[in-house]
């Protein structure tokens, strides 16, 4: 349904971009957002790839080029990285990386210098690093800085939506591997959609929509039989290691096949914390009136918007899996890690677990590297927050690419989720097809 | 069809659990009757499963084949109950998965299945702590009869540590030369325990080692080993986890009354809540066969013969190239035997000594260094038997003949050795070994060696020479994967013979398991878990082998260039499987030079050569046989500070020397160098300056405590003097010491860095010194005159306050902790009014408030200028004398607390009379380190990089990098300090491990590659 007198047009970058004839290579932190991701590329007409499945080689070379003390999706992006180096016909000058940064004051924003002392190291010191910082970090990619932002946001978006939807009919499939296919099918519907989608952001925006409720249509095809008895696990903590099945030794899955079903955390939420951040170091700098803060402003309206739009057509699905908003989650914090004091994804964990506790969810599960700063913090503050919501129990897996009897964990753990769920205060809210009869 | 089965197959043991119906009563009486293994448990009457008759199986160990060794305990089980009296089997534990995929029975967690044991059969208990062979678990239940579910409200596994565990007592007990089993009786005879630290294995281990060096006896040793364990359960299995009465402690290690007695000590448990129950080693086995009882959808299980087929099929692994010793030059057998000694006169001797943790070695050279007898013995912890019996074995062979010119030791335990036979010089083992292989490639006309692998038991060391001089070298950091010791265990648990037999089974693998990069004890889980998964032996010991050499590389090598000519030495180096692994993962020739064993030995005979040759006098050496050495030992305990050190006291033939200080104040060792230092103590300068704002108490309107910890090193100043303005008193909490350590590791919950850890000790202690409030302010972070780059402080250090808050034991306190936030990065003006809030608390306004942090930033500037200036007036005399330095770098907190760092900072001056510079005495606020890491957001990163800077612009400037285990920042910022700094320095890991020797050794090798140490004979010895 194209808007009214208009003709779709897709703008290309031209051969005298800097990224023309390149490759970038995004770090495959989340299945789905990541193809979503580089299809944004492509829209714009750059080529871009997911960095190649994780391996056992992964893990030797990130060993290789870090001394064991990094973290752990550290050794993995940096072993991802050296792996393509290796590949056959590696040319450095063509070579772009993909990797978002921060400015602490976790280690995760040292990955980009470390990453490029490695490189130096290596003899690749011209492999560039395409690392967008804040409101300035997109000149790299020119003056399609601003497409190519809007775009990113929409594509982690709508690969966040088809996750929730995963995760919401998988554990429930009669028919094994049909959530998954759903998932697949929608994610190529999607990458398709974006890369071939319109510069207009309006067009743009409702063929996303559309390829969405393609999407829905899919799903709710999957036949399920739905278990009110099954736990609803939500899951917390350190944002790659999170969402990165290799790393977490596919975490979900297994709660899943030990009988729960799983909430993640997702990216969006990640993105408008930083956002948030963004506000309020301006705020602290007494810059609260200040053209920064209004582009950030501005910026944060136009992205909640388009996520609205991306959202409606699921309005029904997600009764009782609506997202908070980010300032809910930071309120929710504040008795543990008060604004604004308290920095970095400790806050959003903290906070998305006491918000997940009263959505009647009946465990909380906190996936981070081995020796992460912020889950450790978490860890320590986890058994106030638990007693402050009724028991609810709350339990920290580490990875770090040893292995452990994560099986023997997960069963013993849902054992504590189903019998705090006989005497939970919360109780969920369900999507009327999912709605246990009451009669 | 009564019968159920429970199955309980740990990492180590086995055991069964058989419930009946009464029906069964006279079969499973049979049973016990026919064979030994099988025994009745006896059940109170008041127990629900009263009239069912209970059988168990006695303990067995799985010795690395669980499934061979279920089949046996089936078989025997079987010979006397037939198959179709047996209604379902139900395995659990690490290796059950396996066993009861097999048999197509059904699998149980093993929480699940002992607290299905407790529920039923000790229903009063609150609190469960287990130790079994590899597993430890905290479970705490809440068990309700009413509910289906089994009542457990808080639990945890030792998850990735084996620290707490059977198997850990066992492997320290046997390098004791003890069986696991009686190392409770004999840890409770002994009087006083040795400190041994416990949170991580191998550090626990090196502590054992050297209380073994320092002259502990066995059994207190092993008392200090079982205190050890029970204080890492609790630190790191239950963390401030809440434990409520009564607690059952179970598992076979609940079999040791030391631990036992440890465990209720260490929570504090009277008699009436502690108890070990009568099943405590079959409670997993009997929670599997009642869950087995109660299932409704039994499974049937296949025959029995199907396990044993399996138990013999093979399977595949992930593998990694067959070893070959194509590439491996083994130097053994080139060595000429050495020339025959001429009764008739004595010849010119020289004796060199390496004790170190694993072996103790002896060496008599003769005056052309040629090797006369060589001596590699285990150390066995006794390292003065080990030496007596050596120096015996050299004077019953060779003693006629020889006359004993010069004694040199080496090695960890070489200051106690080093006394007690009378050296003549005493090295690290750095230059011991540097010296010895230079020597060999020259009397085999070989080319010059340019780099040295060598690994030792516990210590593996990595030197780069270049034209004889040490050009770079590091020793393994806080970790000892990748040693020696490491490989014996392993070999042991798999049950052969590390000499000879795990080279051979390693070689002739064609299909090495790819095992990977890990730390030692995940590693010992891992052997274990592809033990129980059917590898072969051979295939893991060429794993094993290669994952050495890898662990080796990676964490002790890491980037650092390796050389051509590669010398493979140490103990470990006998093992030609190894020497295999190192020549296919490099690619290069690895030479192993004969006498591999003892190069460190043989490099002391020869310094002591060098030394007696300059000396011209004769050797202090007091004769072969030590027992004739009058020397008599004697313990107390130091108390000159609240550390309360075990010291042992040695009188050497009317010669003091003392062992076990952590801090060498009291009973200061001897310096090893002549050396002056040529500027002030700036360390004690600011120790001075740092505490120079604290007033006396003057009753003013309440006490606030400063926690002497993290932000206390370096901005005191501004917050003692911002309080004491308002009118309040302050407090310092003591200096750090064991107790406030044990304090902090108990209610610290989760395992943040030490100096973390530490900070949670000195809070509890002001706490308990009744201060009114207790300041933790959450500092975001700090001035930098970078306006582009952050300046934060790291997670753990903004998020104190918030942490501490939440230990559930300062509960009552969380209202006494001030949490002011402030941003010192934002300027004064913003700080001002951020402390606002924190005057209103504490009833002072907000003009009050300004006025006190206008002076609390006078003080501070007044201390950073005092600072800044004396060191300009060290700098300039470094630069008009040209006299060396070390700059010493690293956050405050790690470099000023002397109970975190073993007081090395200060034993640099004291002991070795270096010139020491601490960074904060830099301006390194001039510095730019963009082109090192142009986002070094952490203003502790800046500094550290800009200080590693300067050293780059001066020849005489050196670098100490003082560190702390866990330090996230700190992990990064070290791969920068070479870009920085462009020069080798040395980093200084600690972790509060409480022995300094490691550390000393450590210090000593870079001191004397960079010059600081070397003598001007010693230096001609190459």
């Amino acid at each position: 349904m194209p808007l009214l007198g208009h003709r779709c047009v897709t703008h290309k970058i031209g051969s005298d971009h800097p990224l023309a004839g390149k490759v970038v290579y995004i770090p495959a932190m989340a299945e789905g957002s990541v193809e979503a991701f580089a299809s944004v590329f492509h829209w714009l007409g750059i080529e871009a790839y997911p960095t190649p499945p994780s391996d056992q080689r992964t893990l030797e070379l990130g060993a290789k080029y870090t001394s064991g003390d990094e973290c752990y999706p550290a050794k993995i992006t940096v072993g991802d990285f050296v792996k393509i180096v290796e590949q056959p016909g590696f040319d450095p000058r063509r070579t772009v990386y993909f990797m978002a940064t921060a400015d602490g004051p976790c280690r995760f924003g040292q990955y980009v210098p470390f990453v490029r002392k490695i490189l130096r190291d290596l003899g690749h010191g011209d492999v560039q690093i395409l690392s967008p910082r804040g409101e300035t970090g997109y000149s790299d990619i020119g003056k399609f800085g601003t497409p190519f932002v809007r775009g990113a946001w929409r594509a982690l978006v709508s690969a966040d939506i088809l996750r929730k939807l995963l995760l919401q009919v998988r554990p429930y499939e009669t028919s094994a591997g049909a959530a998954d296919k759903a998932f697949q099918e929608s994610l190529r519907d999607l990458c398709q959609t974006l890369e071939t989608s319109c510069s207009n952001y309006d067009c743009q925006l409702r063929s996303l929509v559309n390829a969405l409720r393609r999407a829905r249509l899919r799903f709710h095809e999957v036949p399920m039989a739905y278990d009110p008895q099954r736990p609803l696990i939500g899951v917390v903590g350190e944002i790659f290691c999170r969402l990165n099945n290799f790393s977490n030794e596919n975490l979900v899955r297994r709660l899943e096949s030990h009988g729960a079903e799983c909430w993640m955390t997702d990216i969006a939420e990640w993105i408008a914390y930083c956002n948030g951040e963004q506000v309020r170091d301006l705020r602290l700098t007494g810059r609260t009136f200040s053209l920064d803060m209004l582009k950030s402003k501005l910026r944060g309206h136009i992205q909640h918007a388009d996520m609205q739009a991306l959202l409606a057509p699921f309005a029904e699905d997600f009764v009782g899996y609506e997202e908070p908003d980010i300032r809910e989650v930071i309120e929710l914090a504040r008795p543990y890690l008060p604004y604004p004091g308290a920095e970095g994804e400790m806050v959003v964990s903290l906070g998305k677990s006491a918000y997940l506790a009263t959505r009647g969810a009946d465990g909380i599960v906190d996936i981070s590297p081995f020796t992460c700063m912020n889950g450790i913090v978490s860890e320590a503050i986890y058994p106030r927050l638990s007693k402050d919501c009724g028991g609810i129990p709350i339990r920290n897996f580490y990875f770090d690419g040893t292995q452990s009897d994560l099986d023997r964990d997960v069963g013993i753990y849902l054992e504590l989720a189903r019998s705090y769920r006989e005497r939970k205060a919360h109780a969920r809210r369900y999507p009327r097809r999912f709605a246990p009869c009451t009669a | 069809m009564s019968i159920n089965i429970g199955l309980d197959i740990g990492g180590v043991s086995l055991k069964l659990a058989a419930i009946g119906t009464p029906a069964d009563q006279s079969l499973l009486n049979e049973l016990t009757r026919k064979s030994s293994t099988f025994f009745s448990a006896q059940l109170p009457p008041s127990s629900p499963l009263a009239g069912h008759p209970i059988v168990l199986s006695k303990y067995r160990r799985i010795q690395g084949n669980p499934v061979e060794a279920a089949f046996d305990l089936l078989r025997d089980f079987s010979n006397s109950v037939p198959d179709q009296k047996i209604a379902g089997i139900r395995a659990t534990g690490s290796g059950g998965k396996m066993v009861a995929r097999m048999l197509n029975a059904c699998f149980e967690n093993e929480f699940l299945a002992v607290a299905k044991a407790v529920k039923i059969f000790y229903p009063e208990v609150r609190t469960l702590f287990e130790m079994g062979g590899e597993a430890a678990k905290f479970l705490r239940l809440e068990p309700s009869a009413e509910s289906k579910y089994l009542g457990i409200v808080d639990y945890q596994p030792n998850g990735d540590c084996a620290a707490g565990t059977g198997s850990f007592i066992d492997q320290q007990a046997s390098r004791l030369l003890y069986s696991v089993e009686e190392v409770g009786a004999a840890a409770c005879a002994a009087d006083c325990a040795a400190r041994v630290a416990g949170r991580c294995s191998v550090f626990a281990k090196t502590d054992m080692i050297h209380a073994q060096q320092k002259g502990y006896s066995t059994e207190q040793i092993l008392k200090g080993l079982c205190e050890a364990v029970a204080r890492n359960f609790k630190s790191s299995i239950v963390k401030g986890r809440l434990v409520v009465p009564p607690v059952a402690f179970v598992g076979a290690v609940s079999n040791n009354q030391s631990v036992r007695k440890a465990l209720q000590e260490t929570f504090k448990l009277q008699d009436s809540e502690f108890f070990v129950p009568d099943l405590y080693c079959w409670l997993n086995a009997l929670g599997a066969a009642l869950l087995e009882m109660e299932e409704v959808r039994k499974r049937s299980f296949s025959s029995l013969q199907q396990l044993q087929e399996h138990a013999r099929a093979g399977k595949s692994f992930a593998s990694c190239d067959p070893l070959s010793l194509e590439n491996v030059v083994l130097l053994r057998d080139r060595v000429a035997p050495a020339p025959p000694l001429e009764p008739a006169r004595k010849a010119e001797a020289y004796l060199g000594i390496d004790v170190g943790s694993v072996s103790t070695n002896l060496v008599v050279l003769d005056a052309a260094g040629r090797l006369l007898k060589e001596i590699y013995v285990p150390t066995a912890g006794r390292p003065i038997e080990m030496v007596t019996a050596g120096l015996q074995e050299i004077q019953a062979e060779l003693g006629d003949l020889l006359d004993i010119r010069g004694v040199g030791t080496t090695g960890s335990g070489r200051e106690l050795t080093g006394e007690l036979v009378g050296a003549d010089t005493v090295n690290d083992e750095i230059t011991a070994h540097k010296t010895g292989a230079m020597h060999v490639c020259r009397e085999l006309g070989m080319e010059p060696v340019d780099t040295i692998f060598e690994i030792g038991g516990q210590d593996s060391k990595f030197i780069r020479i270049d034209h004889g001089v040490v050009v770079d070298f590091t020793m393994n950091e806080a970790c000892a994967a990748g040693t020696g010791s490491f490989l014996e265990e392993q070999a042991e648990k798999l049950g052969i013979s590390i000499k000879g037999e795990f080279a051979r089974l390693a070689l002739a693998s064609k299909n090495p398991v790819r095992l990977g990069e890990r730390c030692t004890v995940f590693m010992a889980r891992d052997v274990t878990g592809l033990l129980l998964n059917g590898a072969q032996l051979g295939d893991l010991c060429a794993g094993l082998a290669y994952s050495v050499a890898t662990n080796y590389l990676n964490r002790v090598v890491r980037d650092r260039k390796v050389g051509n000519v590669i010398y493979f030495q140490g103990g470990t180096a006998y093992n030609d499987a190894v020497a295999a692994a190192f020549a296919k993962i490099l690619g290069k020739p690895i030479i192993v030079p004969p006498h591999n064993g003892v190069i460190g030995a043989i490099g002391m005979a020869l310094l002591a050569r060098e030394r007696m040759q300059h000396a011209g006098k004769p050797s202090r050496f007091r004769g072969y046989d030590l027992n004739r050495v009058e020397f008599t030992s004697r313990d107390f305990v130091c108390r000159a500070c609240s550390n309360y050190c075990d010291m042992k006291e040695f009188v050497i033939q009317g010669q003091k020397s003392y062992w076990g200080d952590k801090c060498s104040d009291k009973f200061r060792k001897r310096s090893h160098t002549d050396r002056q230092p040529v500027i002030e103590d700036l360390i004690a300068f600011r120790d001075d300056q740092l505490v120079a704002p604290l007033k006396a108490k003057n009753g003013g309107r309440g006490t606030v405590g400063i926690p002497r910890a993290m932000f206390f090193y370096d901005r005191f100043p501004f917050w003692c003097t911002y309080l004491q303005k308002l009118g309040f008193d302050v407090v310092v909490s003591p200096p750090t010491d064991g107790r406030i350590v044990g304090l902090g590791d108990e209610l610290a919950i989760a395992q943040p860095c030490f100096p973390i850890q530490v900070a949670h000790g000195h809070v509890d202690a002001l706490l308990q010194l009744g201060v009114d409030y207790v300041l933790l302010p959450n500092v975001v972070n700090s001035e930098t005159p970078d306006e582009r780059v952050q300046s934060k402080l790291c997670p753990w250090n903004q998020t104190l306050p918030f942490v501490v808050r939440a230990a559930p034991r300062l509960d009552g306190a969380r209202g006494k902790i001030l949490a002011p936030t402030v941003h010192f990065r934002y300027g004064s003006k913003r700080v001002e009014k951020e402390l606002h809030e924190l005057a209103r608390s504490l009833g002072r306004s907000s003009g009050e408030s300004d006025r006190a942090t206008a002076a609390a930033y006078a003080a501070q500037e007044s201390f950073k200028d005092k600072l800044l200036q004396a060191g300009d007036r060290a700098f300039h005399t470094l630069q008009t004398t040209g006299e060396p330095a070390i700059v010493l770098i690293g956050r405050p907190y790690n470099l000023y607390d002397r109970g975190v760092n073993c007081d090395i900072p200060r034993k640099l001056r004291t002991l070795y009379g270096i010139n020491v510079l601490p960074f904060d005495f830099l301006r390194l606020d001039v510095e730019d380190i963009s082109q090192i890491n142009d986002n070094m957001y952490w203003n502790s990163g800046r500094l550290i990089l800009a200080a590693a800077r300067i050293t780059q612009r001066y020849s005489n400037l050196h670098w100490v990098y003082v560190s702390n285990f866990k330090c996230g920042p700190d992990s990064y910022i070290k791969s920068f300090i070479n870009d920085a700094s462009q020069k080798p320095g040395l980093l200084l890991q600690f972790d509060g491990h409480s022995n300094d020797a490691g550390y000393l050794t450590r210090c000593e090798a870079y001191l004397d590659s960079k010059g600081f140490l070397r003598c001007p004979s010693s230096a001609t010895v190459v």
